[in-house]
Order: structure tokens, then sequence, then C-alpha cells
């Protein structure tokens, strides 16, 4: 589906509002009271559609005091966020441009959140690994405040070797399943040779021991996959540095076409993409590719400020003007 | 503002945890609303539990002796403890009836960032038992969460060598179906399946 009208008209609020309705939060912010409109005692937002051939109806409502409620098939949800597993989505903004050239730390965020979606049964790693890490800091600085000792800190250094190479393991599984299909979008998209680069330190328990002092007099543990970072590459150009604007949005793009590939073959069923503002920066035969690239087992919701940016059937195009959508 | 005493009931209640300012302003007036003898009920059960219960000088579960009717109870099997966080764990392990041994209840798990280290813990009492000796296994059973882990491992260290250790299993719920079961859960089932 291509969503189009001018700037301002509420397309991107269209693929906000079905991003929320298939994965429980909005992926511009995560206070959901920014979602209501002004004015108003809350938001709702109702959407039907099907997955592997069964119908679904998800309802889910905002009022700021009360917080988020999701229903799947009439049935209340316990977290919005369950929404997540269940309706698998992927999102390209603009502002997914950090994934490439931003820090480390916008990287690791993003490949843990893929990993959650490609190996669910090892999604709350990342989250068990951070939180292991900061009861060691706060360990650690209790140490140099000599308000504990280092036997303390023992069941930590065991926590965090422990569920750091279990982190490690799961990335470079992650990482292993997207790099093929992300060289090949790539590639498809004029980016030769796509690479994903990730060598994951392993905190082994000597590793942690053997740097204790340095880690107590910084109050931070120094070692493990909280530091990691994956490479990016296209050929042997890392494109963090030395990417052009251009090549960095291809590479994003890449990375979400990969992975829609690799969830359409592990789950049986393509995600829902939602891809905005994507096609103004790319010229007619990079659209053209993209199409070619897209899912054919999912659906995709595109936005664009041109009616022409793409050959689409008159059933796929949703004019939007004044937060009002019709089928074009 | 209705009168600084309401007030003052309402914030007591929202310390409570799971109590809002919404909730502890609906049990406010439902206790104005009841009779006075009613609502002193609920007073004097609260002094009567602080005057009365404390924790039990052996095993630390709640008692209104010395010592716990559990660590008393002769027919209990003294070999074997069952170490929990909280007292609320004891009554959970009691009601499937499958375990006759002891307990030792640690008062929390270990979580330096809010201060938690061993000595805060009734951890040294712990292995003073295992010391006395006749204890020839220790079940850990605190929660399958971080800290959790993170004590039983502590625990389990400073334990190899002087008795057998074991810790619960974690898997899927009884009676529930596979449907329902997250993944992270169905996840570790699979990891711990056993031979049939």
């Amino acid at each position: 589906m291509l969503a189009v009208g001018p700037n301002g008209a509420g397309k991107t609020n269209l693929l906000e509002a079905v991003h929320l309705a298939t994965q429980g939060f909005s992926p511009r912010t995560r206070a959901d009271a920014e979602l209501v409109r002004f004015g108003t005692a809350g938001a709702r937002v109702a959407v039907q559609g099907t997955r592997h051939g069964t119908p679904f109806e998800v309802e889910l409502t905002i009022r700021p005091g009360e917080g988020k409620r999701a229903k799947l098939n009439g049935a209340a949800l316990r977290t919005a966020e369950q929404l997540r597993a269940e309706l698998p989505a992927l999102v390209f903004t603009p502002d997914r441009l950090v994934v490439v050239k931003g820090s480390p730390a916008a990287r690791r965020a993003y490949f843990d959140r893929a990993l959650a979606r490609l190996l669910p049964s090892r999604s709350s790693l990342p989250v068990e690994y951070a939180a292991a890490v900061g009861q060691r800091n706060a360990a650690l600085r209790r140490v140099a405040a000599r308000l504990s000792d280092s036997e303390a800190l023992a069941p930590w250094t065991a926590q965090v070797a422990e569920l750091g190479a279990a982190l490690v393991t799961a990335r470079e599984e992650a990482i292993a399943i997207l790099a093929p299909a992300f060289a090949v979008k790539a590639a498809a998209l004029g980016l030769p040779e796509g690479r994903l680069d990730y060598t994951g330190k392993v905190p082994t328990v000597e590793a942690l021991e053997a740097r204790l002092q340095r880690d107590i007099d910084r109050g931070i543990t120094g070692l493990g996959p909280h530091l990691d970072d994956v490479g990016i590459r296209s050929g042997d150009r890392d494109l963090r540095s030395y990417g052009s604007q251009g090549e960095q949005r291809l590479a994003v793009l890449s990375l979400v076409l990969a992975e829609a590939d690799c969830l359409a073959e592990r789950r049986g069923g393509g995600p829902l993409l939602l891809l905005d503002d994507v096609l103004s920066e790319l010229d007619r035969t990079r659209r053209e590719a993209l199409v070619q690239l897209l899912p054919a087992n999912g659906q995709t919701l595109m936005t664009s400020t041109a009616a022409d940016a793409l050959a689409v059937e008159p059933g796929q195009l949703l004019v939007v003007s004044h937060g009002r959508v019709r089928v074009g | 503002m209705i009168s600084p005493s309401v007030d003052n009931l309402v914030a007591q209640l929202t310390r409570l945890p799971g109590v809002g300012t919404r909730t502890a302003h609906r049990l406010a007036f439902h206790l104005l609303q009841r009779s006075t003898p009613e609502a002193n009920a609920l007073a004097d059960a609260i002094r009567e539990v602080k005057e009365r219960v404390r924790f039990c000088q052996v095993c630390g579960n709640l008692t209104e002796q010395e010592v716990c009717g559990i660590c008393q109870d002769p027919r209990r099997d003294r070999s074997v403890i069952c170490v929990v966080e909280q007292p609320v764990d004891v009554v959970s392990v009691e009601r499937t009836a499958e375990y006759r041994g002891l307990y030792h209840v640690l008062g929390g798990s270990l979580s330096p960032l809010d201060g938690i280290e061993p000595g805060d813990l009734r951890i040294g009492e712990l292995f003073q038992r295992v010391q006395d000796g006749g204890v020839t296994e220790v079940v850990l059973a605190t929660n399958p969460n971080m800290t959790g882990e993170a004590t039983a491992n502590y625990i389990a260290d400073k334990l190899r060598g002087r008795t057998r250790v074991t810790r619960l299993a974690s898997g899927l719920p009884v009676g529930g179906d596979l449907e329902y079961a997250d993944e992270v859960t169905l996840g570790r089932a699979l990891l711990g399946r056993r031979e049939m």
C-alpha cells in the first residue's frame, strides 16, 4: 500500500497508528501520553486483518493515568507489548539512520531487538545481561567506597560471565541469520558486497577477575558484550564512518528487508513492513528494485509525498489529507 | 484535601505495595463508611501481628513463638533445608504437601543496586546450620529471576563440597497449554527436557 499526501497531512501518523496497534508501542516515543490528541480524554486504534489466512482484530486504547489496554480478538492482553510477539512488524523511518551512523549503543539496541524477533526464546537475554552488569557495577562502587568486599562481587561476576557468554552466542547466531540476506538486499539496491561483522567479547570469570582493580577504580565493568559493536560494511569500506548519507540509508533499508525475509522464512509468514518516507531519497531504478525486494507473503505500507513515486494499483493507493484517509 | 486525618490515612495506604492514590482513596472512604468496631478490627489486627509475630530464630520464617511450628515439628525431615527468599514462599512450597524438610528464609535476594549484600540476608545463619551437621541436602528455591539466580549461585558456591546442593527446575506450568506459554519459559523448558 502506498499512502500519499502533502507534508503534514497525517501519513506518518497513519503509520504510527498501525505500528501502535500491531506492536503495542509507538516507534517514535515511549511516552504514551504524547499519542493522545490535545484536549481529548484518550486515544484508540482498532485494526482488522488476516494472519496466516485467519482473521484477527486488535483494539488498543490509551487513557493518560490508566495506561494502555490491548485486546486481540476480543481477549484482553496482559500488556500491550505482548502484541509484538503476535504480529511482527518492522519499521523504517528517516531517523533510523542512527543504526548505521550513530553510536555503537544505537547499533547494539537495534541488533538486540532483531535478536529478540529472530530468536524469541532468548528475547529476554539483552535485558537480563544489562541488569547483571548494572548489579555488578553497583557492587564495584560499593567495594570502592569500602561498603563491601570483593567477595560480595563474586556472584555478579559469575552472572555477567554466564549471561554475557549467552548474549554473545545469541548475537552471533542472529547476525549469522541476517548477514546473507543483508548482502543480497544491499546488492540489489546498489550497495555491493554488504557485510555484517560481529566479534563479541565473552567476559569470562578469569578475564573479569584479571581486570578487577581497574573495574573497581572506574566503578564500571569494562569488558563484555555491552561494549560490542556491529560492523556494517560494503566490501572493505566501513559504512559507519565512510558511507555517504545515501549509502547509510540503503544499508538501513537492506537490514529491514533482510530481517523481513528471515522472519518470513522462520515464522512462515512475512512481517508487516512500515516504510516511512523511503522513496523520496531513491532514484527510479532503486525504487523499482525496492518493490521487487519486498517480501512476497507479507504486507508493506509506504508513505510518499508524490503519488507517482511508484506504479501501484488504484486499490493499493491511500490518499491522506487533513488527517483523513481514503482509498485512491 | 478533605480533612488532615483522611489525607493521612490515604498517605499511609499508598505506601502499601500495589496501592495507588485512587485505590487508597477508595479504601479510605470504605473504612469511613464502616461501623467503628469494624474499622477498629483492622487497626487491632495490624497492631496484633506487629506485637506477636516475629522471625523464627532457626529458619527466619514468621512465627508467634521463638521457634516456628515447622522447625519444632518432630515429623519433619531435619536433613533437608529448602532455601527461599520470603516467608510467603514457605507458604507456596507448603501448599504442595510434597516437601517434608525444613526451611531457611533469607529475607530477600542479593542486589547491590539496592544495597543488599550477603551480610544483609540470613546467609551466614544458613551456613551455620549446615556447619552444625546433619544436613544432607540444601534445595535452593530462590526466585527464577536474575537476583534470585545470583543468590542461588552464591550459596551453591559456598556450600560446594559441604553438602548436596540442588536448584528448583524451571519449566512449564502444569495443566496449561503450550499455546499460551511465553517463548522464554518454553525455551528454558526445551533446554531442560528429559529422557522418557
